[in-house]
């Protein structure tokens, strides 16, 4: 078990905020920035989408594609960048592709550009391709990884075998090969003999079939390269030097989130260093001294309210596996440097 | 409520600011007033399921009290219905679905997911597949992210394909999406600084991609009763008392923040902090009455 928060600063090279969406994720693993800086370190976080106030306090500004200067301490320094899909799945295509010639036919494909940049599953996929980016740059001691918003913490994990699925020489020879190699499921229907290509068409269209069996073939090139491309990514994700922080919230179905989340890392042989309670506390300490009777009374029903939740935590499975930390509630404050520093400050405290 | 003149209600907003339980509170609200309702949740679980005591995902509606059902929409029961609308043979659907290689660029084609799922949500409308006998169906989708991607989907499809069933089926409906009488957006925020900013973003995102107007419901408000005018008074009895301090300072932000809003939208409905969290409808009743409008 840890014993404190610069120990696995010191003895990691990645740290991977996971979590469900709304739990904060993006503020601690900025404040994480700023106290790893703090320590001298060469730091990079790499936030998905984080809200205006926050990227504005870390120097984000869109369009985007480098890595900006958030914070400056001494000998230590965070980075901070937003990502960008399409950019970093054309830049992927191109790191990949053997030619010029083979990777412009896949980014004018209409399908790939639908594809990089729809919203779902290809955030997690990009987020893990930026990650090896950063990582084989060698131009950080420290890469913070925020993920995005999910409604399982194992999704960042799950979502981009979804994506690398389609990469699978299988699937790529079914799409682009001509009919007469594919595999003959029928149906006879209306005394035609459909497949499920033919379902495809019927549904669809023959231009958006054209497209489609241009795309596979463009890609087919691709296929090899890819495939140990991903392979290296997972074993980044597998190695000693990377770990996971949970970022969660009170709720019980989200302690019941953490604890699935937990035995799904634990299976796959990652490494998850910590659980951390985001905004689980007020800062104001108990003081009963209230003399206006109505406003105790509230006092009371917040007073309890927290406590239960406290109880729950300290009974939960999850509690007897894993370090679990509270960091409390700081939303009056305003989003700033010195905000994500007095938060960082709490998690430190929260190790001790 | 104005909101339960619309036949569709989209609840959107971050993650965690409290979309399920007003989804269920509004839904009990607008059953207590005779409408027929349905409750349609997206995703692979229930967050309504708990409140109502049922353990398995609904695959199919299942009423769950009075004017009440509840359906858990998949990608695959959706597509299930599609086909068998078209082909009328459920042999057609197994031979697509059962086929490795289209279950695996169904899990990745953007939009197809999306369309499947709006395609059922508004079938009942279009009048095609099994009826929707429903005043009003609340779709609680889980975060921004995902209630954006639905309804970027059917233009995504039809830039893709310029024809063909699909395609139409997503002009048709695109038509329903764009009617404001029968389609309505909840934003739903906390009154807190970086909810807000995150609400007001979507809701120009909103105003500017697809001309939506959503309303707007601020959630976990501190009730007014426990603030009163007298307000200075009682911080001077008890001045430097943390917790005061604490829903004073909460009070004003909150006056802020709902002026603030004011001026970018309206109707802004309220609905209260209700500390005694518990997995019953009583629990969702009480916050269906603390919704109010302002």
């Amino acid at each position: 078990m840890p014993s404190n928060l610069s120990e696995i600063i010191d003895n990691h090279s990645i740290i991977i905020c996971a979590g469900t969406g709304g739990v904060g994720k993006t503020t601690l693993a900025s404040a994480l920035g700023i106290f790893a800086a703090n320590q001298g370190k060469k730091v990079l976080v790499l936030t998905i989408d984080p809200a205006r106030r926050l990227a504005d306090a870390l120097n984000l500004t869109k369009p985007l594609t480098d890595d900006v200067l958030a914070y400056k301490n001494n000998e230590g320094v965070l980075y901070a960048s937003m990502l960008n899909s399409k950019y970093i799945f054309d830049s992927f295509i191109e790191r990949v592709s053997k030619s010029e010639k083979v990777s412009s036919r896949i980014l004018k494909n209409k399908i790939y550009q639908k594809l990089s940049t729809t919203l779902s599953d290809s955030q997690e996929y990009t987020a893990l391709e930026k990650l090896h980016q950063s990582f084989y740059s060698k131009n950080y001691d420290l890469i913070i990884v925020d993920t995005p918003p999910a409604q399982h913490a194992i999704d960042f994990l799950r979502a981009p075998k979804k994506i690398s699925a389609l990469f699978e020489s299988s699937i790529v020879k079914w799409f682009s090969y001509k009919s007469k190699k594919r595999n003959k499921i029928s149906l006879l229907l209306n005394k035609g003999v459909f497949t499920a290509f033919d379902l495809l068409k019927k549904l669809t269209s023959t231009s958006f079939i054209d497209e489609l069996t241009d795309f596979f073939q463009a890609i087919s090139d691709l296929v090899g390269p890819i495939r140990e491309h991903s392979l290296e990514v997972y074993k980044l994700l597998n190695s000693s030097k990377t770990t996971f922080f949970l970022i969660t919230s009170f709720e019980s179905q989200r302690l019941q989130e953490a604890l699935s989340f937990q035995t799904n890392l634990k299976k796959e042989g990652y490494s998850l260093s910590v659980i951390i309670v985001n905004r689980a506390l007020p800062e104001w300490k108990g003081n009963k001294d209230i003399s206006t009777e109505s406003l105790y009374k509230y006092y009371l029903k917040f007073d309890n309210y927290y406590q239960n939740n406290l109880k729950l935590l300290k009974d939960s499975k999850i509690a007897k596996q894993i370090k679990i930390i509270t960091v409390p509630d700081l939303t009056g404050e305003a989003y700033d440097l010195e905000t994500l520093d007095k938060i960082s400050k709490k998690l430190d405290s929260g190790f001790a | 409520m104005e909101l339960f003149d619309k036949k569709i209600l989209f609840m959107t907003g971050k993650g965690g600011v409290g979309k399920s339980t007003l989804t269920g509170a509004l839904a009990l609200k607008a059953a207590a007033l005779n409408k027929r309702v349905l409750i349609i949740e997206l995703g692979t679980e229930s967050a309504l399921g708990s409140y109502f005591n049922i353990k398995q995902l609904c695959q199919y509606p299942k009423v769950i009290t009075k004017n009440l059902s509840l359906l858990n929409l998949t990608v695959e029961n959706s597509l299930r219905e599609y086909f068998l609308h078209l082909f009328k043979v459920d042999l057609v659907f197994k031979l697509f679905f059962e086929n490795k290689v289209m279950r695996t660029f169904l899990n990745v084609a953007p939009a197809l997911k999306e369309i499947a799922i709006l395609g059922k949500i508004t079938s009942g409308l279009r009048e095609v597949g099994p009826p929707m006998p429903y005043d009003l169906i609340i779709v609680d989708s889980f975060s921004t992210g995902h209630t954006l991607a639905l309804f970027r989907a059917p233009k995504g499809i039809q830039e893709i394909m310029r024809m063909g069933p699909l395609m139409r089926q997503c002009e048709d409906i695109n038509y329903i999406l764009q009617n404001s009488q029968i389609v309505g957006c909840v934003v739903t925020t906390l009154p807190e600084e970086l909810s807000i900013t995150e609400s007001l973003e979507l809701l120009n995102t909103l105003k500017k991609e697809f001309h939506i107007q959503p309303s707007l419901i601020i959630n976990k408000m501190i009730p007014e009763n426990y603030i009163t005018d007298n307000i200075e008074s009682l911080k001077k009895i008890n001045m430097d008392n943390p917790f005061f301090d604490f829903l004073y300072h909460k009070y004003k932000k909150q006056k802020e923040f709902v002026d603030l809003l004011r001026k970018e939208t309206a109707p802004i409905y309220f609905s209260n902090l209700n500390l005694q969290e518990n997995l019953s409808s009583h629990f969702l009743s009480q916050i269906g009455e603390s919704i109010r409008a302002q």
